[in-house]
This record gives C-alpha cells, structure tokens and sequence, in this order.
C-alpha cells in the first residue's frame, strides 16, 4: 500500500474538485447549478493557481456542456463535468449521445429536487430517472468516498468505453465538511493512466462517427453498449481492489454491513446509508439482528452479487430517497426485480424515507425495521414521513 | 465578371462521390468546395440535416476528414468541444468546423451557436440554408422567406426571414459572411479568408433544395444567381461586426425573375409580390447605408 | 504508465471503415452529360461552312496567323469577304437575342487585311497528284474551286475570258466596297500556290470543254451568269446602260459618265452599287425604282440605308412602263404596283395597281434586274437538274447553275465542286455537315456573357464619301478585334473552361487530355442532374436520355 497523501478539511463538493484535478482531464465544460456549483468553482480556481491545466468551458446551458463533452472526448481527450437536477435533466439527450458515442466522459451530479415547485434539496430522483441513459452510475455517501469514486469511474468508465457519472446528495454531502485524505499526483497517476484510445477524432486516422445506421447495426450497437455495462461489473469492482491496495479505502460494488445471520437487510444508497450503519450497529447492540445493504454501483445494478448477499435472508427492507410516480421507490422496485426467481427470496419491503430531503435518523430507520419484521410486505412502496418513526 | 474562371481548391476530394445528395442538390456543390477548400486538417461536426445524409450511410463517409454526427441543437458547442480538445493536444492547426441546416442554425441550435461566438470559439460555422426543414419534407424554419410554402405553413409563411447574419455581426466576432454556390469564386474566397481567421467565423451559405423550392434538377446555380442579383441575398461580409464589404450584390433584376420560378411561391398575387420587393429594396438600402457608414 | 491496452471491449462498430465512392450512384438517373461539338447558328448559315466560332476564339486569344488559317481552309478570300458578304452569320448570331450580334464580318476583314499587311502565305500540299485539273472562269467559284484542289495537292489550270481575274468581285462591285488592291492582292496571293491562270481565254461550246478534258483528269465549269435580260422596250434607248456594264467600265477606268439625274430598276446590290457609282460620277438625282417593299430588296439593308445616307432616293412598288420624251425632258413613265399573293420562293409577288401609274423626270435610266445563267454550252455534259457530277468528269458550280447571288455561295460552290472532283478521282472526303442540332439562344448560360453592345465602325462621313471611289468603311482596330472577339458565346465550342468539371455535385466529371472533349463523366457516379449542361456557357453539353 503506497501512503501518498495529504489531509485536507473539505466539503464533498470539492472533495470531488480534487478528484477531478487529479485525474487531469483535459477539457471542462461546466454549466453552474445550486448545489452542483462550488464543484466548478473550485476547479476553475484550481486552474487559475495552476495546479489544474485544462480547458474550461463555459457555455450557456448544460446541454452544450454535455455536447462538448462529448465530441472534446472523442477527440481522445479525459473531460469533466458537474451538474444537478434540471441540469442533468437538460443533458438529458446528450446522456443517451454520451453513452451511444462510447464517450467515457466523468460527470458529478449532486442529487437535488426537481422541479417544480422549485427546491434544493436532497433527492436521487434527478439521476435515478437517467438510470435508463446508458451511464454507469455510483452513489457515494461522503467527501472521501465522491474523491475516491471520482478516481475509480475514470478507470472504469475508459476500459468499457462508457460515460460515467459520480453522484452524491446536495448538502448532507455535498457540502458537508470532513476530513479527506488527498491522494498525491504520483499515486493517482500510477492508477490512472492517460486516456488513450485506440480510435478518435484526428484526420492521421481519419474516420468517422454517428453516421446513420440501419436496423441491424442499430441492434448490435446497443447489444454491444449493453456487454460492456456487464463488464463494467468486473472492472468497476477491479478498479476498487486496486484502489484498496494503493491507499488502503475500498468500497466494494454493493457493502454488506453487519449483514451475517440478519432478519432485516437494509438496502439504501447515499447519504442514508450512514444512518443506516448507525441503525445497525444500534439494533445489534439491542439484540436485533439488522444489516445494511449499501448499493453503491447502481448501473450497472450487480444482481448476481445482489442475489447472493441475500441468500438465506428472509426480509430486505428498502429505503428510498426519491420517487417514480405511478411505481414507488425506484431502488425498491429494482431489488424486488433482482429477487425475483431466487429459491426463497426474500420478502422485500419498500419505504419512501427521506423523500425531499427529509430527516431520515436511526430511530427512524429502527422502527422500520421492526415494521419490516412485523407485517407482510406491501407490494407498493410505503410513504414515511418524519413523524413516522416516533 | 470573367468569362472562365479557375478555383483555387485543393485538387484532391476532400468530399467524395457516391453520396447520397439528391441529383443537382445546391447542398452538395456546397460541400465539395467547403471541405476541398479548407483541406484535410479539419473535423467537421455534423448535426441531424440534409448534410447528415450527404455525409453518408454507416460505415461509409463521404467526407474525407473525421466528422461527429451530434444532435441538431448541439452543432456549436460540439465544434467548440473538438477545438479545446485539439487545442489541449497542442493540435491547434486543425480547423474545428461545424456544418448545419439554417433549421439547426437559425431556430433550434442558436443558443448554442450564440453563446459559441460569444466565448470566441475557434471554430467555423457553415449554415447550409436552405430555408427550411427540407430533410424532414419542408417545414419552415426561422430562415424561411416572406410568403412562401411549407408543409407547415401551407398559405404561405406570414413573417419574414431572420436576418442571421446581422445577428451574428451583432455578436462582433470576427467574421461573417453570406455565399452561394451561384459564385464559387466568392465562396472559396470567403472560406480561404476564413480560415486565417481566428475566433468565431460564420458563412451562411444559400444552398437551394431542388424538392423543397420546387425546382429542376439543374437550376442550384442559376436560382443561387437571381437570389443575389435581385437583390434577395447579397453577399457579404461583416468583420468585428462593423466592418461591411459587399462582394456581389443587386442588378436591378426584379425580385419576380427569382420568385416566378420556384413552386413555393407559385401561389403569390401579384400585390404579395410587390410586398417582397418592397422589403427587399428596404433591407438592400439598409445594408447599403451600413457599408457607407462604415467605410 | 500503463496503456490501456489492456482494453477489455472492442472498438465499436460505430466508427466509419470507408467511402462512399463505393456507392454507384450513377444508377439513379435517366439521362447522362454529353460533351458535344454542336454547330453554332453562325457557322451553320454561313455558305462556305466557315468555323467562325473557332477562328474568333484564336482571334481572342491573340492567335491571328491560327486564325486566318482557319479561316482560309474554307475561304481564300478573306479580305474581300469581309468586306462584301451578306452575312448571314450575323442575322443567325444567337446575340442578337440578347443584346448584338457579333460583327463577323468586320473581324473577317481585320485578319484578311492583315494577312495581306503581313504577307502571310496560303497552306497548301505539295504537288504530290499526278492528276491536272482545269477550271474554267477566274471568278469566286471557279477559284475557290481551283484554291481547294491545289491544296489538295492537285496542278490546276484556271481559263479566263476576260483579261483580268475575279469575275465579278472585279467587274461587278465598285472600288469603294471592295478597293482594287485587297482583291488583287488576294488573288496574286491565290496563284501564288502555284494555280495556272490563262487569261483571255474564251471557252464557250461544248467542244471546247470536250478538248480540255483531254488534258485534264477533271473540268470545272463556272462561266458565271452571262445573259443580260436588260428592260422590255427600254433597253435600246440612249438613255439606257446596263448596271453591271456600267459597273464594269468603272472598274476597267472607262467609264460612261450618267446624266445629273438617274433611274435605277432594280432592287439587288447591281442596283445599289450602280446608284451609289452614279452619285460617285456627278450624278445628283439618283432615284432606285422597285417592284417590290424595302424588305423585299435583294441587296443588303446596310447598304441600302449608306445609299440613302447618301442620297439616293427609294420609288418602290413601281415598274418601268416607258420612256418619253417632253421637249427637253425625258421622263420615264411607271406604273405603280402593289404585293399579291407569294409566288413558288415565298416573295410576294408584285401585282400592277390598275390605272395608277406615274412619270420621273431622268436622264439616264440603269437597268440592274439581273442576269441569267447561258447553259446551251453545258448541254450533254452535265446533268443540270442535279448538282454538277454526271460521272465524265465535268463539274459546275457558281453563278452558272445557282440562283443565289452571293460571293460567299460562289466560294462555297467553288469548294463543293473541288470536293466532288476530289471524290470522283478516287480520293475520300467526309461529308462536311454535322449531324447535331445547332445551338440555340436558350442553351447559352447569359451569365458568363456580360451585356455589351457590338463594336461601331468607322464610316466615311457622307459629305465627303460620294468625292471619289474612296473606301466607305474603315477596318477596325485591335481593341475592338479583342472586344468583340471576347463578345463571342462561341455556341457549341468547348472551350474547355472546366465549368461542368467545377460544378459538379457528385464530382462525376473529370479532365481527361487523352479524349478529344477533354471530359470524361464518370458513369458510376453521374445522377444525371444537368447542372454542368445548364452551366456550360455555350450548350457544348446535352443532356442525353438513358434507356435502361
């Protein structure tokens, strides 16, 4: 393990600033959006101090930011961008132009509201809604882990060609203040090594991209993007071990917490899933026997590794911060599909906790779990609000 | 003006035969001397058009340079997404060019276009207008004249063309200009002047569609003439947005020579017509009082 | 640093592999480009077939020696042409559509006068034939013909009646059309190719020609139209001449001098020039009297108008009746006339308006209504209901079998006999009328031809024209040969300017050197659109349905 670092007391907005600075990218176009902003600040202030040397650009919406993203990538270079709710809602096309052009473009969404009526809290509705874009998508729970993740999608995403996107909630992380450990240049560069792929945009090669196809080319391209989010699996849980090693922080695709012999599995993502830990560790010590899932990659969504952390498991109780309308919890409605044709699945149960940025606290989260143990499991997902858990 | 002429044009096609432009498209010979003429060090970036068509069917291109198919709103911020790539590659040589419909230009892709001039984008901007959605089957756009038909405006289209290039001059980069494939020479001359520019450069090219005017198979070059000579569409340039040349303009042909011949207008009285060259003398008379004033 | 090498995923399929130059496109259309040589409307109403088109071009392009040599392959006398034709080329000009015609006929006499200025000599053959060829008359046809077989590679012998060469261009058209000099000069140069003339020489009977073509492989016949019909009941008065007699003795510095006042019948250029010779003589009345209207007039509008300018008076719709005689006075008695219905030519014809009928007070009264052709020497040698070859060996041509009274169509008959000739003694010539439909105004792309009127020539001023035989009209100069070359559409005549190369859309045209229309369309890729047709300046390009 190299122990290359310096500790550094910040938000996890810019926690993901200096894991963008130190992947190097070359080209930065950033549209600003509360609470996404500080992220694109503190770049261009790193670039103006000279540690950051890229293009920046500002355009007039997040759309052509995604735009140039795109092309600036396949002109074969590393890029960076950020955003949040209508932003990435406005990036919505180019999402599915990203990923249809194998563009491993690294993008931060921080997790906010959507409209309308307007607000800005914490909500996973805005990339959970993109979950269909062809983006592999990380939700990270704090500073050092968005750093981190930063580092690691780039891996991931330049081995499978294929956008990636780091996401954390607005204010319970993102700009939240902690302690982080900042990897040094050298250690970072070892992991990540430059982009170099085989085919861009350059008349020495001279060919061409997104020219008009036909059915079956059009079959055998989205086959294609499909082989490679399933082998995003092997590499993302790759680019982790490696990570581990060189600075002792791993996170795994999906973290089991306390999870041998529970009655109760909670699965959540985010900013949850440390309450959640401290509802387990709560709980085991009160004789219950809960455990945390924390799904961590959620596209691809690892469902061998799902199937089998929850073998043997008789409840799974779902915490979702966001909402598809007409179906509940999106995690909910996604893990109750994962379960589905396993020998004794699980019951699983979905609760709506936290929805706009509601309190979710591990009183909370402990009478859930005895909800959970109690009753059968609603086919739908369950409205809690924060008067719920008293 | 001479009898023959000769074009100064890199001889090896950069755009190559066997695309699929309709037979006789003003588009295509628009192409052939964009692309000839700026050379092999270029990417092009291409949004959902008839130019996306004339580029060709995967995995055949028909321009010889690379080129990225993007979204029609998107043309400008791609070809800026390009440049500051080749520019962090110490690959600045390589011209970033965009080539859109006036529909991607004038209408859906402006804002993108607009905000590009106004970073002062390296880039070069060719708007193909062929005043309308011609790819689609003739629907107006923000570029389609007074009076004429659409399939969305099939009484005649009630408002008049926007003026892009005012607009764009309006943003002071450094050029912008209008061309027609009616004059090569005027063409390849802008372009060349273009292209040891930097900053944001924009031609507006009037490429005449066949179909969507109504017109035959041979008449690109001749309508593309009349568009100039009466008047309709000088061409022009516009450097720093104020200083104006006029490179061929009005002959005193009457607006009805170039109107009489295109289905579009077949519809209009005689009154309509008179309206059209009454807001012709009108915008001709402006632009002439815009070169004097800032001669 | 470790390069990605390890790459667990394909390049995509998305990236493009090649061009669409593997696309035929070609299949697409139903017509294909044609690069075509088409005769322009000039040259096709041009008697001698000059390539007028491409003698102006080299014309432009400074080529003056190229030029006159292309003109002379159809026409030894260029000069003189230039001066006297009637010029058909430039009615037919497709400028004159569009602003002017193109004044053929003044750049034929700048390159004829300078050819003669610079002594430039004729292109011959060698005298490589052992066949000898006679000709009989020295006039236009009789040596173009004798010009077209010495160039050939033929000896030829041309027999004149008369003591001069030139026929008519000697005796018929008076110095101040066609000074003495240019046309000697011409015809000096034309013997210089080694043509033997025999002047004084007067062949008249069958006999006659019978004897020659002992000698000779071959007998050209043209004798001219020698029989003057003169006027009915007028031509034996004192007060009568006949105009080309009267032409005739100016020409030869003896001539009769008219009365102040003078009547002209006639409506042909004899009549003019016999009109506008008696103003020269001191004539002050000179009035032209005719059958018909103006328009009718056989002789040029041009000169009409210089002989108004000059003050000859038109009477037309009137004939001669008679000539009396009142005390002193002569007068001639006319009977006024009026246009019936169109005879077999399609003239009308003129009909006599009962009971009108009115004198002129005259002096001398010219009669120039024509000649006709004296054939009875001719009988049992040629079959004269077709053109001239009865397969012994004599030919014709001229004035002698043809209505039409035009130097250019002696020269081009002159041509046509020699060709026949040419044939008949074996030898192979292609036939010299092209198949293509001329150009027409419409297939000329106007854009590349900037409106600009034909030059002006510098004309005598009238008052002091009529002093003496002077020249009326000026060469022209050098800035007005390259402008109104430059006039030129050059119908039908690539002058490879590239434009179907350069506008192409599909790229399907290509410069190719090694092919005579220096173009080849790339079948593969042509859709067939006919931009380069439309944009070929000059209708070089047709556009030719494909059957498939």
């Amino acid at each position: 393990m190299i122990k290359e670092s310096k500790a550094m007391l910040l938000t996890g907005n810019h926690a993901v600033s200096y894991g963008a600075m130190l992947a190097r990218p070359n080209v930065l176009p950033i549209y600003p959006i509360t609470p996404q902003t500080p992220i694109a600040e503190k770049l261009t202030e790193l670039q103006l101090n000279g540690e950051l040397e890229a293009e920046t650009i500002t355009p007039e919406s997040e759309h052509s930011a995604m735009a140039a993203c795109i092309t600036a990538s396949l002109t074969g270079v590393r890029v960076f961008t950020a955003t949040a709710s209508q932003g990435l809602f406005l990036m919505h096309e180019m999402l599915h132009y990203a990923s249809g052009a194998r563009a491993p473009i690294v993008m931060a969404n921080v997790n906010r509201t959507i409209g309308s009526p307007w607000g800005f809290w914490p909500d996973q509705t805005d990339s959970l809604a993109q979950r269909d874009t062809g983006w592999i998508q990380y939700y990270s729970e704090s500073a050092q882990e968005s750093l981190d993740t930063v580092l690691q999608a780039y891996r991931t995403a330049e081995q499978v060609l294929l956008p990636a996107m780091v996401i954390h909630e607005a204010f319970y992380v993102s700009h939240s203040l902690e302690v982080v450990d900042v990897p040094s240049r050298t250690l970072v560069d070892s992991y990540l090594p430059p982009f170099d792929p085989e085919l861009y945009l350059d008349p020495s090669i001279n060919r061409s991209w997104g020219n008009v196809v036909n059915q079956e080319m059009f079959w055998r391209h989205r086959k294609a993007l499909g082989e490679a989010m399933d082998q995003a699996l092997d590499v993302a849980a790759k680019a982790d071990t490696e990570w581990k090693e060189l600075t002792g922080r791993g996170y795994e695709l999906l973290e089991a917490y306390r999870c041998e012999d529970a009655e109760v599995l909670i699965v959540t993502m985010g900013s949850m899933c440390g309450t959640a830990r401290e509802a387990v560790d709560m709980m085991r010590d009160q004789g219950t026997a809960a455990g945390l899932l924390k799904v961590r990659l959620f596209r691809p969504f690892p469902v061998d590794m799902l199937q089998n952390l929850l073998k043997g498991v008789p409840r799974v109780m779902v915490m979702d911060r966001n909402f598809s309308p007409g179906l509940g919890g999106i995690l909910h409605q996604e893990v109750k599909a994962a379960v589905c044709g396993m020998e004794k699945a699980p019951a699983v149960h979905g609760f709506l906790t936290g929805v706009g940025g509601l309190n979710v606290s591990p009183a909370l989260i402990a009478s859930l779990v005895k909800r959970t143990k109690l009753k059968q499991a609603d086919i739908n997902s369950i409205w809690v609000g924060e008067e719920d858990g008293e | 003006m001479e009898n023959d002429k000769h074009y100064d044009i890199c001889e090896e096609n950069i755009f190559s035969s066997g695309h699929q432009a309709c037979p006789g498209c003003g588009q295509a010979l628009a192409f052939r001397y964009v692309l000839n003429t700026l050379g092999p060090d270029t990417i092009a970036v291409v949004p959902p058009s008839c130019a996306a068509i004339i580029s060709g069917p995967q995995p055949y291109s028909s321009m010889r340079i690379p080129v990225y198919q993007t979204t029609l709103e998107s043309s400008a911020a791609s070809a800026s997404g390009i440049k500051r790539a080749l520019k962090s590659k110490g690959k600045d040589h390589i011209q970033a060019i965009a080539i859109a419909g006036d529909g991607g230009t004038y209408d859906i892709g402006f804002q993108a276009l607009s905000s590009a001039a106004e970073r002062g984008e390296d880039i070069i901007y060719f708007c193909m207008d062929n005043e309308g959605y011609m790819n689609t089957g003739t629907q107006k756009s923000s570029s389609t004249p007074h009076y004429a038909y659409t399939t969305s405006t099939p009484g005649g289209k009630t408002t008049m063309k926007k003026n892009l290039v005012e607009i764009m001059a309006a943003h002071q980069i450094p050029y912008v200009a209008t061309a027609t494939v009616g004059y090569l020479d005027d063409l390849v001359n802008k372009i060349k002047k273009a292209k040891e520019i930097k900053g944001t450069r924009l031609i507006n090219i009037l490429t005449p569609c066949l179909d969507g005017w109504g017109l035959t198979d041979s008449s690109a070059v001749g309508i593309s003439r009349l568009a100039v000579t009466s008047g309709i569409f000088p061409l022009y340039e516009v450097e720093n947005g104020t200083r104006y040349t006029l490179n061929y303009g009005a002959d005193g042909t009457p607006v009805s020579e170039y109107l009489k011949v295109q289905r579009r207008y077949r519809h209009l009285q005689e009154e309509q017509i008179n309206e059209i060259q009454a807001e012709v003398d009108l915008q001709y008379s402006i632009l002439k009082r815009k070169i004097a004033c800032f001669a | 640093m470790a390069k990605t090498s390890d790459k667990i995923v394909e390049i995509p399929t998305t990236w493009t592999t090649g061009w669409t130059d593997i696309f035929n496109t070609g299949t697409w259309r139903s017509a294909v480009p044609v690069h075509q040589h088409r005769p322009a409307p000039c040259h096709k109403a041009c008697p001698v077939n000059g390539e007028i088109p491409t003698w102006i071009q080299q014309l432009k392009n400074g080529e003056h020696r190229e030029a006159w040599l292309s003109l002379t392959a159809n026409n030894p006398f260029p000069a003189v042409i230039g001066r006297v034709c009637h010029h058909p080329c430039e009615l037919e000009c497709n400028r004159n559509e569009y602003d002017e015609k193109v004044s053929v006929k003044a750049l034929e006499r700048y390159l004829g006068d300078l050819a003669l200025e610079k002594d430039w000599k004729l292109h011959i053959m060698n005298l490589s034939r052992k066949e000898k060829i006679a000709i009989v008359g020295a006039g236009p046809a009789g040596l173009s013909a004798a010009y077209q077989l010495r160039r050939r590679g033929f000896a030829v012998t041309v027999y004149e009646a008369q003591q001069k060469p030139g026929g008519l261009l000697y005796y018929g058209i008076p110095s101040y059309r066609l000074p003495q000099n240019i046309l000697n000069g011409e015809i000096e140069r034309l013997l210089q190719t080694g043509i033997e003339l025999k002047t004084g020489a007067l062949l008249t009977n069958p006999a006659d020609f019978k004897k020659l073509k002992e000698t000779y492989a071959a007998v050209f016949i043209a004798t001219g139209a020698q029989h003057k019909p003169g006027l009915k009941d007028l031509d034996d008065k004192p007060e009568y001449l006949d105009g080309l007699k009267f032409l005739e003795q100016i020409n030869t510095g003896i001539p009769a001098i008219p009365g102040p006042k003078v009547v002209v019948v006639g409506g042909g250029n004899t009549a003019v020039d016999a009109a506008r010779s008696a103003l020269r003589l001191g004539s002050r009345e000179v009035i032209i009297l005719y059958r018909r209207e103006r328009e009718q007039m056989p002789s040029s509008a041009e000169e009409i108008l210089e002989a108004e300018e000059e003050g000859v008076k038109l009477e037309l719709l009137a004939a001669p009746l008679a000539l009396q005689r009142d005390g002193k006075k002569n007068t001639l008695l006319c009977q006024r006339t009026q246009l019936g219905e169109p005879d077999e030519s399609g003239r009308q014809r003129p009909v006599v308006v009962e009971d009108e009928t009115f004198a002129i007070e005259l002096d001398t009264l010219i009669g120039a209504t024509g000649t006709q052709a004296d054939l009875t020497p001719l009988k049992g040698l040629l079959d004269l209901e077709g053109q001239a070859d009865a397969g012994n060996g004599f030919f014709a041509g001229g004035d002698l079998i043809s209505a039409e009274r035009y130097v250019s169509c002696a020269i081009s008959a002159g041509h046509l006999g020699a060709i026949e000739i040419y044939r008949y003694l074996g030898f192979e010539e292609d036939n010299r009328e092209e198949e293509n439909d001329p150009v027409a105004f419409k297939e000329i792309n106007t854009f590349y031809f900037p409106s600009k009127p034909t030059l002006k020539k510098y004309k005598e001023p009238v008052e002091t024209r009529t002093e003496d035989f002077r020249e009326v009209e000026a060469g022209i100069l050098l800035d007005q040969v390259v402008a109104e070359s430059e006039r030129c559409f050059s119908c039908g005549n690539c002058l490879y300017c590239d434009n179907c190369f350069y506008f192409c859309p599909d790229m399907a045209v290509q410069r190719d050197e090694s092919l005579e229309e220096g173009y080849r369309v790339l079948d593969q890729y042509c859709k067939g659109c006919g931009l380069c047709a439309a944009e070929c300046p000059r209708g070089a390009i047709v556009l030719k349905e494909e059957l498939k």
